[in-house]
C-alpha cells in the first residue's frame, strides 16, 4: 500500500515538472514571456511539493525504523495549533478557530505539528475552498477536526488502503503519541479529520 | 501543425504545463479536470486528439474513453502519473483497443 502510495505522489510532481521542462527546451514549441514564466512557477511549486514528499518519506522511514520516538513535552493547545496553520503551503486558506481555554498537551509537537501539516495539506489539496482547523475540549482530551469541502474520503474505513503518503505519515505520528485519527465524510461534503489528543491532566488508563 | 486537443487532468500543476507546451506547438487546446467537464467539453466542440488521465475524481478515464468511442474516432492518448508497471501494463489494455 505504502509503495504505491509513494509511487504515485512522487509521480505525479515528476510528470509535471518533465511536461514543463519539455516545452521550455523544445525549440519547437513556441512560447509567451508569460507562458514562459508560468512553466518555470510551476516547476518551483512541483519542485517544493517534491521536496516536501521527500521528507515525509524519511519521516516514514523514522517511524518505520522506530527512530522516530515521540521526545514528549508540554504544550499547549493552541500554540501546537497554531505553528501546524502557519507551516502549510497555503496559510492564507487556513481558518482557524481555538477556544482560549484548551487543556495542555503532552506530545512531541514537530511530529504532531507535521500530523496537522498533512492532514491540512490534504485538505488545501483537495479542496478549492478554504479549510477549517478546530479545536475543543474533549472528555480528557483535545479534539482537533480539519474540515475541507474536497472530494470525501476514498479509504476505507480503518485501513490505510487509499491514502495519501501525507495521511499515512499522520497517522504513524499520531499513534507514536498517543492520539486517535479517523477521516470520515463530512456534512456536507468534504472530509473531517479528527485526531484526538490525551489532555495532560487525565491518567494514562483514562485515555479512550 | 494545428488541431483542437482537449487534454484531461484533476492535477492542474499538470494540466497547466501539458496544456501551454500544446499551445506553444500549434494546438487549440480545451482543458477538464473531470469526466464530467470532459465529455461536456468534448460534445460542445470534438476534439482532433484527447490527452486523458485515467485517475479522475468522478469516473475512471477507461470510463470517458469508452465514452467517447460511442461517437469519437479522434485518438486517444492516455497518461497516468499513478501508473506502476503492473498497473500500467493491466489498465492500458482497454485503452489501447479503443484508440
Amino acid at each position: 500500500v505504502i509503495l504505491h502510495t509513494v509511487s504515485h505522489d512522487l509521480r505525479t510532481p515528476i510528470a509535471t515538472l518533465q511536461a514543463a521542462l519539455g516545452a521550455l527546451e523544445e525549440p519547437g514549441i513556441a512560447l509567451t514571456p508569460g507562458d514562459r514564466a508560468e512553466l518555470i512557477a510551476t516547476m518551483r511549486v512541483e519542485t517544493a511539493r517534491l521536496a516536501r514528499l521527500v521528507e515525509n518519506v524519511l519521516d516514514l522511514s523514522r517511524l518505520e525504523t522506530g527512530a522516530a520516538a515521540p521526545r514528549r513535552e508540554l504544550w499547549s493547545a493552541d500554540e501546537l495549533l497554531g505553528r501546524a496553520a502557519v507551516e502549510v503551503s497555503d496559510p492564507a486558506r487556513v481558518v482557524v478557530t481555538v477556544p482560549a481555554d484548551l487543556p495542555a498537551v503532552r506530545v512531541d509537537a514537530s511530529q504532531v505539528e507535521r500530523a496537522l501539516v498533512n492532514l491540512l495539506e490534504n485538505g488545501l489539496k483537495f479542496s478549492a475552498a478554504d479549510v477549517e482547523l478546530q479545536a475543543q475540549a474533549g472528555t480528557g482530551s483535545v479534539v482537533v477536526d480539519v474540515l475541507d469541502r474536497g472530494r470525501g474520503v476514498d479509504a476505507d474505513p480503518g485501513t490505510l488502503a487509499g491514502l495519501g503518503l501525507g495521511l499515512v505519515i499522520a497517522h504513524g505520528f499520531a499513534a507514536a503519541n498517543g492520539c486517535t485519527l479517523t477521516l470520515e465524510p463530512r456534512e456536507g461534503g468534504g472530509t473531517r479529520a479528527r485526531l484526538v489528543v490525551p489532555a495532560e491532566r487525565v491518567p494514562e488508563q483514562v485515555r479512550a | 501543425m494545428t488541431g483542437h486537443v482537449l487534454v484531461v487532468d484533476d492535477e492542474p500543476q499538470f494540466l497547466r504545463a501539458l496544456a501551454t507546451g500544446l499551445r506553444g506547438a500549434g494546438y487549440d487546446v480545451a482543458t477538464a479536470t473531470t469526466a464530467e467537464e470532459a465529455l461536456a467539453a468534448a460534445g460542445l466542440r470534438p476534439p482532433a486528439a484527447v490527452v486523458l488521465d485515467l485517475r479522475l475524481p468522478d469516473a475512471s478515464g477507461t470510463d470517458v474513453c469508452r465514452e467517447l468511442r460511442t461517437w469519437s474516432a479522434a485518438p486517444i492518448v492516455v497518461v497516468s502519473a499513478s501508473a506502476t508497471r503492473t498497473r500500467r501494463s493491466r489498465r492500458s489494455t482497454p485503452a489501447r483497443t479503443t484508440t
